[in-house]
């Protein structure tokens, strides 16, 4: 059936071609009669081309071979709402969709085919990946508030091309968040370099760092450009500061101060435009009191500072790690896992993870070499984990229970700490002495004849 | 040579990505000598490569195919003709023979436009060397 130009189209036409749902139509032998605008952009498939052809080769649902929701409505004669699909566009996209069919029928009441229409979802998938709360910079991903907060000065941070002093325990993503610096600042096009300085002797870091002139020491045969003079306008990210030497210290002090450096054995100082990122697991302020780490080289390396929090402050991000973790080995081992099982979340989420995110993406790593695909469950996680479950079989199903869970193993942890001092733990709970003791005999924690005050039976 | 082809009943399964049985033509010359079905899980492409692998198979004729089981096949060196649709007979028996399938293209991927891939039969030439 031909469309003329000249024929008014009539009112249902008219309101088929403005909403936003594709419908289309087939007969008997689920040939395509009519498609309207919206099933045209949805497909990709221009009306011309789908009118007459096999509705499947037209509209490449993941339902189309087992679970046709139109075969059922023909079959039945009744309307079928919403079921989720996916299809694939001519742009090889899957479209998550969601669809609704019906019988279509005459004036008479015959059945004459059926009727789909159907929803782009796209918008909503990508508002509710929105709603998750998850904020994203670089190779960085998390939900935390403590993390957000850093997120909302990275761009700034990056721009201003000041040293940056990056805190945070071990496998906690400081060279991720150095190389977020690097990429979102104006040096992204310059090299990046990563120095564990913990990891190299004295000389050997310098030698790396500032390079060295043929003759400087026996095996120097020729002339060797360091780190420095390598990274030109680019970025150097000293890892591990704070365990390097007082001499090295020197050395790095007189390159932030002057911008410039001295290859050793050379007389001549070289210039240097290169921006420092430090990072170190220890408490650089601590140390400069106790004076393993210098004052003057603390202040130039702290104009900005950022604390990585370990993964036990930020608990809340596990779930999107292990998925973000599980993309990524499925995209480089060419696997198809599909998540974690409810058992084996629940085991990774009580774990403490001192070994922070790197212990996390491991304990994902070893899941794959178990797990090719489907879910990872509990026989899949490495069995450190799973003793400690068996050790510690508590199974806290509601928050109530964990809240008292929690409440009572801070409590006895204060008490010990103050040597059973009843003032002294009350004060490091930040409650009252009253409280306290409510609470102890809520809980029916049973003290020891010690107290604190007295230190005597 | 191995020929793969997604099917449905007798025709070529409309969509990759939710396909669950394979018929595998082992062709000499241009002549099919062996037909064998194979059944695997929809979705779990890494499985599917694997079963490709093991069964020799050079070349997969499919019908909708999405970006991901694209890249993957492209990465494991499998050549794909997807966006074919028809009666898998008639389609295995006109490829064999060198001859071209743009008769068997989906619609929406027509000669002038593409789905977007390499192994696009709009943008190749349709005839098999």
């Amino acid at each position: 059936m031909k469309e003329s130009g000249a024929t008014p189209k009539s009112e249902n036409e008219i309101i088929l071609e403005s909403i936003s749902d594709g419908v289309f139509t087939v007969d008997h032998n689920w040939r395509i009669m009519t498609f309207n605008r919206a099933a045209e952009e949805i497909t990709g498939t221009k009306r011309e081309e789908a009118v007459g052809r096999y509705c499947w080769e037209v509209f490449r649902s993941n339902m189309c071979e087992g679970d046709c929701a139109l075969k059922r409505t023909m079959k039945e004669g009744k309307s079928f709402v919403s079921s989720s699909a996916y299809i694939i566009n001519n742009r090889q996209k899957r479209i998550p969709i969601s669809v609704s069919t019906s019988p279509l029928k005459n004036e008479k009441g015959e059945v004459l085919g059926g009727v789909e229409t159907f929803r782009d979802h796209s918008l909503v998938e990508e508002l509710r990946r929105e709603l998750t709360g998850s904020y994203q910079i670089e190779d960085m991903i998390s939900r935390s508030k403590a993390m957000k907060k850093i997120f909302n000065i990275l761009y700034q941070v990056a721009e201003s091309d000041s040293t940056v002093l990056i805190e945070g325990e071990t496998g906690t993503g400081k060279e991720l968040m150095a190389s977020a610096v690097h990429n979102l600042s104006f040096r992204k096009d310059e090299p990046f370099f990563a120095v564990n300085c913990g990891a190299l002797p004295d000389t050997l870091l310098e030698s790396e760092l500032f390079g060295y002139k043929a003759g400087a020491f026996t095996s120097a045969d020729k002339d060797k450009p360091g780190i420095f003079a390598a990274s030109g306008r680019g970025t150097v990210f000293l890892d591990e500061i704070g365990d390097t030497s007082a001499a090295f210290q020197v050395r790095l002090l007189r390159v932030l101060e002057e911008k410039e450096f001295q290859p050793l054995g050379s007389v001549e100082k070289v210039k240097t435009e290169a921006r420092i990122i430090a990072a170190t697991n220890r408490d650089l302020e601590e140390m400069v009191q106790s004076g393993e780490f210098r004052r003057d080289l603390f202040y130039r390396i702290n104009i900005i500072r950022f604390k990585l929090p370990c993964l036990k402050e930020r608990m809340e991000d596990i779930p999107l790690l292990i998925e973000r973790f599980i993309k990524k080995m499925n995209r480089f081992k060419g696997r198809s896992v599909s998540g974690v099982s409810k058992d084996a979340m629940a085991v990774l989420l009580s774990h403490d993870y001192p070994g922070n995110i790197r212990e996390l993406e491991n304990i994902i790593e070893h899941g794959f070499v178990l797990c090719p695909e489907g879910e990872l469950g509990l026989p899949h996680l490495p069995a450190y984990l799973l003793e400690k479950r068996i050790a510690k079989p508590r199974h806290h199903s509601s928050i109530g229970e964990l809240v008292r869970v929690t409440e009572e193993e801070k409590i006895s942890e204060a008490l010990k700490n103050n040597k059973y001092n009843r003032s002294a733990a009350a004060k490091e709970l930040g409650i009252h002495k009253s409280t306290l003791f409510r609470k102890l005999k809520k809980y029916n924690i049973s003290l020891p004849g010690v107290d604190g005050r007295s230190g005597h039976v | 040579m191995k020929i793969a082809i997604t099917v449905w009943g007798n025709r070529i399964s409309p969509v990759f990505d939710s396909a669950q049985t394979l018929l595998v033509a082992e062709v000499r010359e241009t002549e099919v000598i062996n037909r064998q079905i194979e059944l695997f899980q929809a979705g779990v492409f890494s499985r599917f490569i694997e079963l490709l692998a093991e069964l020799e198979v050079q070349v997969l004729i499919c019908g909708a195919l999405s970006d991901e089981p694209a890249a993957m096949l492209a990465a494991n060196e499998i050549e794909v003709i997807p966006f074919v649709t028809g009666k898998a007979e008639a389609v295995l028996s006109l490829y064999v023979r060198g001859m071209d399938l743009a008769d068997f293209t989906m619609p929406g991927c027509p000669r002038n436009r593409c789905c977007g891939t390499n192994h696009c039969p709009a943008r190749e030439n349709r005839t098999r060397k």
